[in-house]
């Protein structure tokens, strides 16, 4: 808020268009670890009748807040083991709470729509994730 | 001015030429695109000629000597607009006799505003003919 | 019926996500940029796959040098070529894939075409202005849409209201 005060000062922007809050966490796997559904509530699934392991997948959601000017634009995917952690699978939650609903310049609209965004955002992120992915955040 | 120089004062009734260099300026179904028909900044000034008093030969040969001065263009063909649609738009059209064409006019009056253009160039368009080469 | 949904989805909210500057984000993009691509390459959904990219290429090539018209044309720049690879690409998936001209101050332009009284034409300013005009019959719109990243959504309704049987 602090570095939107020093925008607002500088620039003087007329309206503010867009507004998105967003949260990225990537979940390291145990070593050669390849079963998601231990991690995610609703896993990737191979088509019926194809026992093939995942290569990579890569899943793209956006919700409607219906009543509300929200949206929510939920991505998984897995990213292949990046040095230094060698064999280590991630996934990445990535979790885009936006409105592009124009709102007047006041601090308390601004900082009751962040509380709202806030709130879905934690929603949608504790309904992607099971028990097990929460404790090694913990 | 001699006898053969075509009157400065431009009716109604004339229509006018606007030579097409850029294939993209036409459609395969023969129609023409609004793109040809935007005038050029700074002076926004259309350039077209006059068909009155000129043969459909001598048209081309000034639509020829048009391409002729950009290298390796090609003349399409041309688009053929009566001056009473140019009216209509709220345009007017100003004869600007060239050295190398005696029957050049511009098209002029347009709103500085692009859309605006835009939208008058499209109807335009829409009342030309396309002569193909 | 997805993809009509797809659309509305994009039609009220968009495409664009909130930027990250993080390497996580970065990858993000990087793999939603690269699945785009992919469907956007497909006949029926895509517009790589019509031929639009090819298009706008050729078309930029063909106006790279001044008085491309004949008329002192200005030429058209790397900038405007990369405005509408970007108002391409936000343009949703299954739309009905436009035809790509030049106007003579440099801009690039789409049209979505009907008959010669039913056609929008959007103008690339270098500026990343959508500068727009549509016959709809005995109907006009026109005006000026700044663009984000995200295909505005005016435009976007005279694109269908233009294709709507």
């Amino acid at each position: 808020m602090r570095l939107w005060g020093i925008h607002r000062e500088i620039a003087r922007p007329a309206e503010v268009q867009r507004l998105g809050l967003r949260f990225i966490n990537r979940l390291l796997l145990p070593p050669k670890y390849m079963d998601f559904e231990d991690y995610l509530k609703a896993p990737p699934k191979v088509p019926d009748g194809l026992d093939l392991p995942f290569h990579g997948f890569f899943h793209n959601e956006t919700l409607a807040v219906t009543g509300h000017p929200y949206a929510i634009n939920i991505i998984r995917t897995i990213q292949r083991p990046q040095p230094p952690e060698h064999g280590r699978i991630g996934i990445i939650l990535d979790n885009d709470v936006f409105t592009v609903e124009p709102f007047e310049f006041q601090q308390e609209i601004l900082e009751r729509r962040l509380a709202e965004m806030r709130w879905l955002k934690n929603k949608a992120f504790f309904g992607i994730i099971s028990e097990k992915a929460l404790a090694t955040f913990q | 001015m001699t006898a053969t120089d075509p009157p400065l004062a431009v009716t109604d009734a004339e229509l006018l030429a606007r030579f097409i260099l850029f294939n993209g300026w036409f459609r395969k179904d023969g129609t023409l695109r609004q793109d040809g028909f935007m005038p050029p900044p700074p002076d926004f000034k259309l350039s077209v000629t006059r068909h009155i008093d000129l043969s459909d030969l001598a048209l081309w040969q000034i639509g020829q000597a048009v391409a002729d001065a950009r290298p390796a263009a090609t003349l399409h063909g041309r688009a053929d607009l009566k001056v009473v649609d140019v009216k209509r738009q709220t345009l007017q059209v100003d004869a600007a006799p060239l050295p190398e064409n005696l029957n050049h006019a511009n098209i002029a009056g347009w709103p500085p505003d692009k859309p605006a253009q835009k939208i008058i160039a499209i109807e335009l368009a829409a009342s030309a003919r396309f002569v193909a080469r | 019926m997805i993809i009509e949904m797809a659309a509305s989805t994009f039609l009220t909210f968009g495409s664009v996500t909130t930027q990250g500057a993080s390497e996580a984000a970065q990858f993000v993009a990087a793999e939603a940029e690269r699945g785009r691509w992919h469907l956007q390459d497909s006949y029926a959904l895509g517009l790589g796959g019509k031929g639009v990219f090819s298009e706008l290429y050729s078309v930029a090539n063909s106006c790279l040098v001044g008085n491309w018209d004949g008329y002192g044309a200005a030429p058209v720049s790397a900038d405007v070529y990369a405005l509408a690879c970007q108002f391409l690409r936000a343009l949703p998936l299954g739309i009905a894939a436009p035809s790509v001209g030049a106007e003579p101050d440099g801009q690039l332009t789409l049209e979505w075409y009907r008959s010669p009284r039913r056609l929008l034409s959007v103008s690339i300013s270098p500026e990343g202005d959508l500068h727009y005009a549509a016959l709809l019959g005995p109907n006009r719109a026109y005006g000026t849409e700044a663009f984000f990243g995200d295909a505005p959504r005016t435009i976007l309704d005279l694109i269908h209201r233009v294709q709507a049987t």
